[in-house]
């Protein structure tokens, strides 16, 4: 096709999709003027632009990753590590994944960080990793999630953690944005557990929303302190380099992905330490007040580009923001690191008397959307096992006193539901980790097994009431919905 | 299990900005030293994106080219110029490396084996088969002969994952001219693909 061809074609296409659809073939006769090639070109591409099929709308990567996620080869799911029993994988980073695991030993669940493959250490590398690691373990405090330690078999080496279930604090502003009351508790806490590593010199690097949650009982747990450092592909013995007169760090591994929280002093190479994670602070408390972050951009570039010179927009808070919380804000959000809060006590201690003044000092942090913990969930879910076990008991008992075909059919139920909870009860009494992906298996076939249950001749037996009947039958229906929402309550989805 | 690789590709910051700078002032050499190096960034980018993917699918698939950038390249010293240079560079790497992927996902479950799709068939266009990946890829090679630039948006936009905005700023057009290349080389493409372009 010539480039003047084409070029036309371009030009009737768009215009023809200016046209009303109705219009649209009538405008290319009279444009196309009996060329019928080009009539049949234009008209063949304006046709494809109006499937809504969805086309090419996900990027790339996207579709090959949901292509791949049936496929579990490449996850440590279901694997034995040292004395851990590798659960399903709870998210990964750039250089770790992290997987819900059963420490045998101790007989208790953590959160087990596993170096992937890619982030290879140098024997110097590991080195550092375990002495990061030990000094992490270190450290004691109510608002940081613990370290307990690490383990390495082969070349696979992990770090054991506490592992923290609830919410975190990004999915928390998303959902409903604190007020400013529990933003400013939630603060503190957060504060808090930054004092408590800076005293033991770790600085944490990547303090944002996600790396933050807000557990079932209201605690506040900063994770991943210092992570950032020790998966530092790189050795960083050498901090800073001196090429002409540009001093830059090669610590450029570390700051990827977390643009928004990034302080000019990271953005730039420079040095990172304790005013960096004043400034990430500054960020997230602007973050719960405002429902936005500080500093944003559609294209990156911008959003550093913002970071560095410009101030945040600062009507974005709410009214009631109290004025020595603003003025704190801008302490922490100083582009120059000289000039910031020196210390995060002192963002504590300012945060301690804005809720004294306001009167609310015994605000409690609120507690996670999540109220049902996994044991409970896990102990809901085998209740109503056993419960259905019972309802199908029940019916075998009355199964004489029905007609001979629904005899027959309600006898072939009871007998299939049987087999399929003892499989469920099993399965999820011992924690078996395919159990979930399992379950989404069998849940088109337990929906019509359960549904079928609910117009179940038991329910018809002339003793029982037709009200209670009814309820019956409506609980009945409802019942593989919740037994879905426990199973991935405790397995995820 | 994750195995362990070769090690990390040896290359600073700064060998890949100058090599950029190189490249942007025409030295083509540059690019045979550089295509390699974010080949294989590209691939372990694939990689960590699929794992996380799989537990948590939030992320924005954008972000995989800054976080190369800002890997591989002393962005600092960049000019805006080997910006683009390598975002474009990146993104054709990345087309690789997930053609690639879906190709040998495809070996050994079906051969292989192209086949057209029906316009009305097209859902399945994007997701999953890898055909269709494969089959993609070669219209995308036509495209480029009748347009080049539509298929580098295609090449940015799909394969890179940018924005409408981004992809404006490394062809240096309008984000208006990049919106319509895009609804343009959608259509283009998916009558490709449906087999039922025009009887020359």
């Amino acid at each position: 096709m010539n480039s003047q061809r084409w070029q036309k074609v371009e030009e009737l296409f768009h215009a023809a999709l200016e046209q009303e659809p109705g219009a649209r073939a009538a405008y290319l006769d009279e444009v196309c003027n009996g060329d019928s090639e080009l009539r049949r070109d234009v008209e063949s591409l304006v046709a494809a632009t109006d499937s809504k099929t969805g086309f090419l709308d996900r990027p790339a990567m996207e579709v090959e990753a949901r292509a791949l996620s049936r496929d579990t080869t490449g996850t440590l799911s279901g694997r034995q590590f040292a004395h851990y029993v590798i659960g399903p994988m709870l998210g990964a980073g750039g250089m770790a994944e992290v997987y819900r695991a059963r420490d045998t030993d101790l007989n208790r669940e953590v959160a087990l960080k596993v170096l992937s493959g890619y982030s290879s250490l140098s024997a110097a590398g590991f080195g550092r990793f375990k002495r990061e690691a030990r000094l992490l373990a270190s450290v004691s405090h109510p608002n940081i999630a613990a370290v307990y330690g690490f383990e390495q078999v082969g070349n696979m080496c992990a770090l054991v953690m506490e592992l923290i279930e609830g919410e975190t604090l990004a999915d928390r502003i998303l959902r409903k944005r604190p007020t400013v009351d529990e933003a400013l508790v939630i603060a503190g806490q957060i504060a808090a557990a930054v004092e408590a590593a800076h005293a033991k010199d770790i600085i944490h690097r990547d303090l944002k929303p996600s790396n933050i949650r807000l557990t079932i009982d209201g605690t506040v747990k900063v994770l991943d302190f210092g992570i950032a450092k020790m998966l530092q592909p790189i050795d960083d013995s050498a901090e800073h380099r001196s090429v002409g007169q540009n001093t830059f760090s090669t610590q450029v591994a570390t700051i990827v992905g977390t643009v928004a929280y990034m302080s000019p002093e990271q953005a730039r190479g420079w040095k990172v330490g304790r005013p960096t994670d004043i400034w990430a602070w500054g960020c997230v408390l602007f973050e719960m007040l405002a429902g936005a972050r500080p500093f944003e951009g559609t294209v990156w570039t911008d959003m550093i580009a913002r970071i560095a010179s410009e101030d945040p927009d600062w009507s974005k808070l709410p009214s009631t923001t109290p004025d020595s919380v603003r003025l704190l804000l801008e302490d922490c959000l100083q582009k120059d690191a000289a000039r910031r809060l020196p210390d995060i006590a002192e963002a504590s201690r300012r945060i301690k008397n804005a809720l004294t003044k306001s009167g609310t000092s015994t605000v409690a942090v609120p507690a996670s959307e999540i109220a049902l913990s996994i044991g409970s969930a896990r102990a809901l879910f085998l209740f109503i096992q056993f419960g259905l076990i019972a309802m199908y008991t029940a019916a075998l008992y009355y199964i004489e006193k029905m007609d001979p075909g629904m005899s027959q059919i309600v006898l072939i139920m009871a007998m299939m539901g049987i087999a399929i909870r003892l499989f469920l009860i099993s399965s999820v009494a011992l924690s078996h980790y395919e159990a979930g992906r399992k379950f989404n298996r069998i849940f088109p076939l337990l929906f019509l097994f359960d549904g079928a249950w609910a117009a179940s001749p038991l329910l018809t037996v002339p003793s029982i009431p037709f009200g209670v009947a009814l309820a019956g039958a409506a609980a009945l229906a409802y019942l593989p919905f919740s037994q879905r929402t426990l199973i991935h309550r405790i397995y995820g989805k | 299990m994750p195995s362990r690789m070769t090690d990390h590709p040896n290359s600073t910051p700064q060998e890949v900005t100058i090599l950029l700078q190189a490249w942007t002032e025409g030295d083509e050499t540059a690019l045979t030293k550089l295509a390699p190096l974010i080949y294989e960034e590209m691939r372990r980018l694939a990689r960590h994106y699929m794992a996380r993917e799989r537990s948590s699918p939030t992320l924005e698939t954008g972000a995989i080219l800054n976080e190369a950038f800002l890997r591989l390249v002393h962005w600092k010293n960049a000019r805006w110029q080997n910006r683009s240079h390598f975002y474009g560079l990146a993104a054709q790497m990345m087309r690789r490396v997930l053609v690639d992927h879906a190709r040998s996902r495809g070996y050994g479950k079906r051969g292989g084996g192209v086949r057209p799709v029906a316009l009305d068939e097209a859902v399945v266009v994007s997701p999953e088969r890898s055909a269709d990946m494969v089959a993609l890829d070669e219209a995308l090679v036509r495209l480029a002969t009748v347009d080049e630039r539509k298929s580098q948006v295609v090449e940015l936009r799909f394969f890179g994952g940018l924005s409408v905005e981004e992809t404006a700023e490394v062809l240096n057009v309008s984000p208006f001219t990049v919106a319509r290349d895009w609804t343009l080389a959608k259509a283009w493409l998916l009558r490709e693909l449906s087999g039922k372009g025009i009887v020359e």
